[in-house]
């Protein structure tokens, strides 16, 4: 159902959406309605984004996300698909955005563009460019990695992993699941294994109960659909009914397995936040769930100079953006997690904000007409973003407990093999290192295949704590041109 | 009484490499950096030890004969040099002086090569030029384009990411005091030596006494020269700089490109690092460049640095790129280093500018031995910022 179209080298459009998730698609809808030209681009082969992960065209799968939580987004998504007005540039992942100079030419942007899936049937060609008058990045977020000894055993994914897995395949990857993090998604895909048929050895809060169970009241705030408030006594119900242990102030210590995850070391965490490893126990199972928290795709922003800030519980770089969704730099506009994560209702809600900030600024509604217009998403969007800000804050373990889990023999940096032990180690050797990308220079870590996304957070977090600092003084790696590798060989257009 | 003898002004290879020297013959020495050890050019750099004339350097091969043969004659002291350079340090820096070519690909590139291998050899470096299939047969992984190369046996690389680390190191143990996150913003001349102010940890001025100054502080020298009313005509450049995905060892030498701007090496991590002076774009605050982030990539050098390396050695096509980065350095007019004296100021010395990668710890040495006793092992009256004459005859 995605339009796939091939198109020339270059091309141009008057606005760029990045990401085609919920706040990619809102933005898309409202400012083609305005007249504006957009195209859509996202490396995945069909719009939606994660929230609404579609099953690949050669799955006929029949009950779809048929839960009434996903209907306000696919209807969204069946509208876009249906626009003819959109251009679509799907299974691209966008490499760099260039500013075209001082030269307030009619495409000052120049994104490039790098094709997914190198090798395959040459769907792909070379990496086009794509010029642009504004940007809209709504490249959205990922699972936060976090580090413990055992992360990297085959077998232990992020929740969201395996909630892909079930969302577009309805294949359960696995014999027996335990999850265990703190946001309260953890508990939505165990409910989902549970009605695939899969077997769930329990569920792991960090916080306690009370925390928890606030949370749990409101969990449509953090994931998507504001009406469907019975939603969680729903999932608490079926998951009692299947004997799936739901348990607070418990957490993980360590995954154990020789090639892959044979079981689970976990330890109560007390009042304080400090784990108990005398109380360990042990839990058997080979797929492991980690839900803590999530990460803001950011590096495309930071890359194209975007002024961020530190936000540990909604997603550790976010971008700053003024009332109309503008990024610090002119002519790119930010919507959806790349501000901070808060779920797909405020994501979408940003995207219309967005759109018509653009808009305006492309000349299609006047300033009146454009104050009218936000008027609504705007009133919609500050009382569910405070709501949800409180939320992500329940959610947020506390820095407190990755210190705890960092232990030294955890692996830090998986592309380079550096222990967390190496880096303190290294850290200690050389005392005047006070910044992420210093200690990048002096280690290695984050310069892998990764370019740092699975190992930033716990390196600003290890170092903060080490210097004493708060994370924003430590600073992110550098965000650089191809924010994901790209063949040489199709980027100067010679694959011979 | 002044506090210490020497007060060196940045953190990069050169202002780490001298406080090593200088500690190494009992100087009391402190270095301040504004920010951290090896943020500037030393860490930012291509790693290439170019011993034979560069690119750069041979665009008026005929004008600057003169001065290009005395060039010459610090790389034979750089290579003596970097041979016992982790020896001395006791760290493995990663240093590999496997060979390197520069390669040519029409009749007037080998006719350049010829031309700059005789003043090479004038002055006793060893250079060999060695025709298509020679080429071909000691480095297998260039293309069919390359006609002829110029090959010079102590070429090689050195990772940029250790070696100013491991200075900064050697000289805190033989007790010199390396202050970093502390902005140099004042020097005044005392009667007897110079009095230097710095914003320290508890964002409080801190001023230090000292006999000398040694301005290392690269792309920012001239600001630094400012402090103390002088002038030091130095010039940012933006560079641009690209690295791929790992590979399996296959490119043992420095590739360099005698007409097109090139300089490919594989790091020991397997990385393949390519870059050969492409241009970057510097930064503007207030109508002026400015240093407070990095300069702006160009798609145009990316796309253009990668063409040349993919014609010379084909086997990048194959690769991924990883990452690029950009960079500023110090250079001069006429393109060789400041090292010296500031005949107007006594006390005031400058080391900057010029290949600092492969000069700096030469450059370093040479400028540790004038502050020290006057003399050099290797003279560097033609570097000494006396050249510039009549500039700083006005200071007050
Ligand atoms: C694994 C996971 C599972 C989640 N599950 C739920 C859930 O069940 N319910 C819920 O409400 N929320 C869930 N969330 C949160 C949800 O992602 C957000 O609330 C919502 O999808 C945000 O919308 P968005 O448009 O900002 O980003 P997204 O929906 O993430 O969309 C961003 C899109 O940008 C694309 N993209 C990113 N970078 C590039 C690039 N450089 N070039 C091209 N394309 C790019 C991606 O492919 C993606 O399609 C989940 C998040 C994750 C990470
Ligand atoms: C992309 C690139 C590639 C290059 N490739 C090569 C190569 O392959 N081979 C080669 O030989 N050379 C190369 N060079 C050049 C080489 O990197 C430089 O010549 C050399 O590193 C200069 O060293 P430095 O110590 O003078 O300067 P820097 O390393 O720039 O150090 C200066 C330091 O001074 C500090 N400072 C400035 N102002 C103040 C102040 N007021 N107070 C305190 N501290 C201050 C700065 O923060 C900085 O850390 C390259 C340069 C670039 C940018």
């Amino acid at each position: 159902m995605a339009m796939v179209i091939t198109v020339a080298i270059a091309v141009a459009t008057e606005l760029a959406i990045v990401g085609a998730g919920p706040a990619g698609m809102a933005a898309a809808e409202v400012a083609a309605g305005h007249g504006v030209e957009v195209t859509l681009v996202d490396e995945q082969a069909v719009p939606g984004g994660q929230f609404l992960r579609q099953p690949p065209p050669q799955f006929g799968v029949s009950d779809w996300l048929g839960d009434p939580v996903y209907r306000e987004g696919r209807r969204l998504l069946e509208r876009v698909s249906a626009d003819r007005r959109l251009e679509w540039i799907m299974r691209s992942s966008v490499a760099g955005i260039f500013s075209n100079g001082d030269d307030d030419g009619d495409e000052p942007f120049t994104l490039v563009l790098n094709p997914v899936g190198e090798g395959d049937s040459g769907e792909g060609g070379a990496p086009r460019q794509l010029s642009a008058r504004r940007v809209l990045i709504a490249s959205g977020c990922f699972d936060l990695p976090v580090a413990f000894p055992g992360w990297t055993l085959p077998g232990v994914m992020a929740a969201g992993g395996i909630q892909a897995f079930v969302k577009s395949q309805q294949l359960v990857p696995g014999k027996r699941f335990l999850f265990a993090g703190s946001h309260p998604l953890q508990l939505v895909v165990a409910d989902q294994i549970v009605q695939a048929g899969g077997s769930v050895a329990g569920v792991l809060f960090a916080q306690s109960s009370s925390r928890a169970l606030a949370l749990l009241k409101h969990p449509s705030v953090l994931l998507g659909n504001a009406d469907k408030l019975s939603q969680t006594a729903g999932i608490l119900w079926r998951l009692r009914r299947a004997g799936v242990p739901v348990r607070f102030r418990q957490t993980v210590l360590s995954a154990n397995g020789t090639d892959s995850l044979e079981s689970v070391t976990t330890v109560p965490v007390g009042p304080d936040g400090a784990i108990d490893s005398d109380a360990a126990e042990e839990i058997e199972c080979d797929r492991l769930g980690v839900c803590f928290a999530f990460s803001t795709s950011s590096e495309l922003a930071r890359q194209a100079g975007v002024d961020c800030r530190w936000d540990a519980s909604r997603g550790g770089w976010i971008a700053k953006h003024d009332d109309n969704m503008a990024s610090s730099v002119p002519g790119v506009f930010v919507a959806g997690e790349t501000t901070g994560v808060a779920g797909s209702d405020i994501a979408a809600l940003e995207g219309q904000v967005a759109a018509i900030g653009c808009a305006a600024e492309l000349g299609k509604i006047d300033a009146r007409q454009a104050v009218e217009l936000a008027r609504l998403p705007r009133r919609q969007l500050s009382r569910r973003a405070r709501f949800a800000r409180l939320l992500s804050e329940l959610a947020w373990p506390g820095a407190s407990l990755f210190d705890q889990l960092m232990s030294d023999s955890a692996t830090l940096c998986k592309c380079e093999g550096l222990t967390v032990g190496m880096l303190r180690t290294q850290l200690g050797r050389h005392p005047d290192i006070r910044t992420a990308s210093a200690a990048k220079l002096l280690s290695r870590a984050g310069m892998g295949l990764c370019q740092g996304r699975y190992c930033h957070f716990a390196l600003t977090r290890l170092m903060a704590r080490q210097l004493g600092v708060p994370e924003e003084r430590v600073g992110g790696f550098t965000s650089r041109f191809p924010a994901k590798p790209v063949s040489i060989g199709r980027l100067i257009g010679d694959d011979s | 009484m002044k506090d210490i003898d020497v007060a060196i002004v940045g953190g990069g290879l050169i202002g780490c490499a001298s406080a090593y020297y200088l500690a190494k013959a009992g100087a009391r020495v402190v270095l301040l950096e504004r920010g951290q050890i090896n943020q500037g050019a030393s860490g930012q750099n291509a790693g290439s030890l170019h011993f034979q004339l560069e690119h750069r350097l041979i665009q008026n091969i005929e004008q600057d004969a003169r001065e290009l043969a005395f060039y010459v004659g610090l790389a034979k002291i750089a290579i003596e040099q970097w041979r016992g350079i982790d020896d001395e340090l006791g760290f493995d820096t990663q240093l590999s002086m496997g060979g390197g070519l520069m390669v040519a690909e029409t009749p007037e590139q080998i006719e350049l090569l010829e031309r700059k291998s005789r003043i090479e050899q004038s002055q006793g470096l060893a250079v060999e030029l060695l025709d298509r299939e020679e080429a071909r047969r000691k480095a297998p992984y260039v293309s069919e384009c390359v006609r002829a190369a110029l090959y010079c046996a102590s070429e090689g690389h050195c990772n940029p990411r250790l070696l100013t680390p491991a200075y900064a190191c050697k000289a805190a143990e033989l007790g010199a005091s390396i202050v970093t996150g502390a902005p140099v913003n004042a020097i005044r001349r005392d009667r007897d030596g110079w009095r230097v102010t710095f914003r320290n940890d508890a964002r409080s001025d801190e001023t230090i006494r000292s006999s000398a100054i040694l301005n290392a502080s690269g792309t920012n020298a001239p600001a630094v020269a400012a402090m103390a009313n002088l002038h030091l005509p130095l010039f940012p450049v933006a560079l641009t700089m690209n690295v791929t995905e790992k590979a399996a060892p296959r490119v043992p030498h420095l590739v360099q490109h005698v007409g097109r701007k090139l300089s490919l090496k594989q790091a020991d991590d397997g990385n393949l690092l390519i870059g050969g002076g492409w241009a970057a774009v510097l930064r503007q605050r207030a109508g002026r460049w400015s240093d407070s982030r990095s300069p702006d990539l160009k798609l145009a050098s990316v796309l253009g640095n990668l063409r040349v390396a993919a014609d010379i050695v084909p086997l990048v096509k194959s690769l991924r790129l990883l990452r690029t980065w950009t960079g500023t350095t110090a250079i001069t007019a006429d393109q060789l280093p400041v090292l010296g004296e500031i005949a107007e100021a006594p006390g005031y010395f400058a080391a900057a500018g010029g290949s600092g990668f492969t000069y700096g710890p030469t450059y370093a040495r040479l400028i540790s031995e004038q502050m020290l006793t006057g003399k050099t092992s290797y003279p560097i009256e033609p570097f000494s910022p006396v050249r510039f004459g009549v500039l700083n005859a006005f200071v007050g």
